[in-house]
């Protein structure tokens, strides 16, 4: 009687599986499709530019001092050339611009302690790596000139 | 005496020595009053306006930098007109100063960042276009930018002041008015000694081996002693991420005041340098080569008893850098004595200082000594705004502040001293003369004679002395053998019961007078001497070859064995058979004495990298190889201890005392009775050998003779290296 009453039990289960095939999908489908994204969603950073491409940074350090969990690393250097010719806007730039994702939780304190708009948060959601060395970006993975925006996200609008 | 007057501030009535400036007083009052321009002990200057304060029954507002009090006052320090007057200053200063604070390098410690915030306007109401003018390097180790410089002149009075160089200025008028160097092209031509980057209350003037690098947010200060000269300057490490990356003299309570010389300020990065030793290195088919530290410590200790019991204890001499602390060297003579048995244990001293402490009958004076009262300063020989910073610092401020009488005895005229000094020009090399004729007035004939200066100008100099109350001699090197004991019993001469004399000798390491008081001889062994019966030298931190020149090339290449505790492969360290990689300053906690006899902290401020360790643990890890266990406590702090019990002159001394005072007099025997007769002979034997017949030099030491001298620490910083166009320290390869 007692594998009777298994089997009865696995068709109860199957069925109401069975009945929720058909049905509309209500989790998001990633990643064959691509997920929504707020606009103020705080994902992976962006170190912006400005418009004729130079980094808007300045390697100021307020970013690295308002980071509650100490994951920003900066090395501040001076590039003396004219404007056309120098990397950023400034003689100062940050030579050195590291974030360590192990360490980060997203808070959004950068961005809001930067006072040259060069950090913000993107949107990119996708943070995972296989080795913690891997977890720690330079400037040049941040750069919005080096990033593609993922095709499994979406901004809302 | 001070009279005392009776002010009222804010509504409370205060009791204020009069003649004060009322700044002081609201100061020591704690009485905040905002300024720019005011310094500590600088000239007043009004040149920022913002400690405008409301003085009664005068019709404008005043500057408390510059009024002094006066009986009956009665001062406003806060009021609506007061606020406004001061926003309109903050208002007036921005006018040109660029807003882009997170670019400027000031940024987190600037005085005009907290006044803008605390007093000034939340919306500036200029809307004027600002100036712009570029930065511009000044020196090698100074930038300006004139478009951040407020005009509070604060550079100008410390460069003429403290270092007595003058070489700031000020070019244009008005608005438009501009710090500038003493170049033709506004330039710096100076002694770079960074004290004008250390006042400058805004990121004007920034340090080219500081700017970008750090915010003071992200540093770590420890208050340290500095490794160079012998005065002994208290200075700030500043540490980032396990680099140094600045030096700042400590506040105005160090023995320095705040004032750091080039090297103290600028020379600190040789501990950040790559080309560090960071293993220990093992000679073998002649190429060292790195090994681990047991078969270092093994190899050590087993050639050194082979050695003692082939050749004698005696066969092996012991070394010490006058730069280590004093527990390293007392270690190190416990080790040479008791370890190996041998009577070598000595330092590399550029000076043989022996003769003046034994024959010691005055105190030794401290900086304070020279900074407070009226005094005469008797200077023989040296050259202190090279050699010796500190030492001219409280020359030029004993003269100013004081009206103390400077009297300047040199065989060639000195820069950067007060120019009311009085200068007895002598023939080079005469010194001891000089000091028979202080000694003994029949001669003063004979020493007219060696000297060059005239009777007259050596009674002169005697009535000087007779004159004073309060006299502080300070020997240069210029000094030895008895004439340096006859400096010695100056103290027994001219002390009276009205008249204090104190003597101070210009010595050229930090720690050189640690050197002889932890008991090593100035007695090195002749270079002639290794491989003939000196089969083994163990050397801590020294580099003979650089100091005694290529004599002990050869005397190294004969040693059966050479040991060197180093920080870098020294020109001696590619004589060496084993290398064992020591902490540097930075690394370890201590004690330097300075030449004054006042002891002093050295601080760790940062992890050592590499496998390197302490000198004490490397030589008792030695001992314990050669089968001695030595009565070595572990810490630093428990060595002082230890030292403090055994070593006459340090009895009592702890971190904590040294800590609550910051810099602690060590008390020294002074000689109750001196044999005239036998000095005075000993000394008529040295002048009567002088070379009556040399030149007078006319010529001042060219600035820098000493300040951009290369050493074995400074040139392995960076900026040095570039600023004075030392080739780059050997590669790698060579080792």
């Amino acid at each position: 009687m007692a594998v009777l009453n298994v089997i009865k039990a696995i068709a109860k289960g199957l069925a109401l599986t069975a009945k929720h095939i058909p049905q509309n999908r209500i989790t998001i489908q990633y990643p064959d499709e691509p997920v929504l994204i707020e606009r103020r969603f705080r994902g992976l950073h962006i170190l912006n530019l400005d418009e004729n491409g130079k980094e808007k940074c300045v390697g100021c350090y307020l970013c690295a001092i308002a980071c509650p969990a100490d994951a920003i690393y900066i090395e501040a250097a001076e590039d003396p050339r004219p404007y056309e010719e120098r990397i950023g806007v400034d003689r100062r730039y940050a030579k050195v611009y590291n974030i360590d994702y192990g360490k980060c939780i997203f808070c959004g304190y950068c961005e809001e302690a930067c006072p040259e708009d060069a950090i913000t948060m993107g949107p990119d959601f996708e943070l995972a790596w296989e080795r913690r060395e891997d977890m720690i970006l330079t400037k040049d993975q941040l750069l919005a000139s080096n990033r593609k925006i993922s095709p499994r996200l979406k901004l809302i609008p | 005496m001070t009279e005392w007057v009776k002010i009222t501030i804010d509504g409370k009535s205060y009791s204020a020595p009069r003649g004060r400036y009322l700044l002081e007083v609201c100061e020591e009052l704690g009485i905040y009053v905002p300024n720019f321009c005011y310094y500590y002990k600088l000239p007043p200057q009004a040149a920022c306006r913002m400690c405008l304060v409301r003085i009664e029954n005068i019709r404008k507002l005043q500057t408390a930098c510059t009024v002094r009090v006066q009986d009956g006052m009665v001062v406003t320090t806060n009021s609506d007109e007061i606020i406004g007057a001061r926003q309109g200053m903050v208002d007036f200063i921005l006018a040109n100063h660029p807003l882009d604070c997170p670019m400027c390098d000031k940024g987190g410690e600037c005085e005009l960042q907290y006044m803008s915030l605390t007093y000034g306007n939340l919306f500036g109401r200029y809307m004027e276009t600002k100036e712009h003018r570029d930065e511009y390097q000044l020196s090698p180790f100074i930038w300006l930018d004139p478009q951040r410089c407020i005009l509070c002149y604060r550079c100008i009075r410390v460069c003429d002041e403290w270092v007595g160089d003058h070489a700031l200025g000020v070019l244009g008028r008005g608005a438009h008015s501009e710090i500038i160097g003493n170049k033709r092209d506004g330039t710096l031509e100076c002694e770079n000694c960074g004290n004008c980057v250390e006042v400058c209350p805004v990121g004007a003037l920034t340090s080219a081996n500081f700017r970008f690098r750090a915010r003071p947010w992200d540093i770590e200060d420890t208050i340290t002693t500095c490794t160079y000269c012998a005065d002994g300057c208290q200075l700030k490490l500043s540490v980032r991420d396990g680099k140094v990356v600045r030096a700042w003299a400590k506040d105005m309570t160090g023995i320095n005041m705040e004032f750091l010389c080039l090297k103290g300020r600028y020379g600190n990065e040789f501990v950040n340098s790559p080309d560090r030793v960071h293993a220990p290195l093992i000679r073998r088919q002649g190429r060292l080569e790195q090994a681990s530290w047991d078969e270092a410590i093994g190899l050590v200790a087993s050639r050194l008893k082979e050695i003692t019991a082939t050749h004698g204890a005696e066969s092996i001499a012991c070394l010490g850098s006058p730069r280590l602390t004093n527990e390293v060297l007392y270690v190190l003579n416990k080790f040479a004595r008791d370890v190996i048995g041998t009577p070598w244990i000595s330092h590399i001293a550029e000076h043989d200082w022996r003769p003046l402490f034994n024959m010691l009958t005055a105190p030794l004076a401290t900086q304070n000594d020279i900074r407070s009262g009226k005094k005469t300063l008797l200077l023989i020989g040296g050259n202190p705004p090279e050699y010796n910073p500190l030492t001219a610092y409280s020359l030029r401020y004993a003269v100013r502040e004081n009206g103390s009488r400077l009297i300047i005895v040199n065989a060639r005229p000195l820069l950067r001293l007060p120019e009311e000094s009085e200068f007895f020009h002598i023939r080079p090399g005469s010194e001891p003369a000089l000091l028979l004729a202080l000694l003994d007035e029949s001669q003063l004939n004979l020493v007219a004679e060696i000297t060059n200066l005239s009777v007259e100008r050596l009674g002169a100099l005697r009535r000087a002395l007779e004159e004073s109350e309060d006299l502080v001699v300070l020997i240069g090197p210029e000094v030895s053998g008895a004439a340096l004991e006859a400096a010695g019993a100056l103290g027994a001469r001219w002390a009276t019961e009205r008249r204090r004399v104190r003597l101070l000798p210009l010595m050229r390491f930090n720690n050189s007078l640690g050197a002889l008081d932890m008991g090593l001889t100035g007695d090195l062994p002749a270079p002639e001497d290794i491989g003939a019966h000196i089969k083994a030298l163990y050397l801590v931190g020294v580099d003979p070859i650089r100091t005694y020149g290529d004599r002990w090339r050869e005397a190294l290449a004969r040693a059966e064995f050479v040991v060197v505790h180093e920080l870098f492969t020294t020109e001696t360290a590619e004589y060496a058979h084993v290398v064992l990689p020591a902490m540097s300053f930075a690394e370890i906690d201590g004690t330097f004495t300075n030449n004054a006899g006042q002891v002093q902290r050295v601080r760790r401020a940062l992890e050592s990298g590499g496998e390197r360790r302490p000198d004490w643990v490397i030589l008792r890890l030695v001992a314990k190889g050669m089968g001695v266990e030595m009565d070595v406590r572990g810490s630093a702090m428990a060595m002082l201890k230890d030292l403090a019990e055994r070593v006459p002159g340090y009895e009592g001394i702890t971190y904590e005392q040294i800590d609550a005072e910051g810099a602690v007099q060590t008390h020294r025997a002074l000689v109750k009775e001196v044999s005239w007769n036998d000095l005075l002979d000993r000394l008529n034997a040295q002048v009567a050998a002088l070379d009556r017949n040399r030149d007078m030099l006319t010529e001042p030491p060219a600035l820098g003779t000493g300040l951009f001298e290369r050493g074995t620490l400074i040139e392995h910083v960076p900026l040095m290296a570039q600023a004075f166009g030392w080739d780059g320290s050997r590669s790698r390869d060579d080792r």
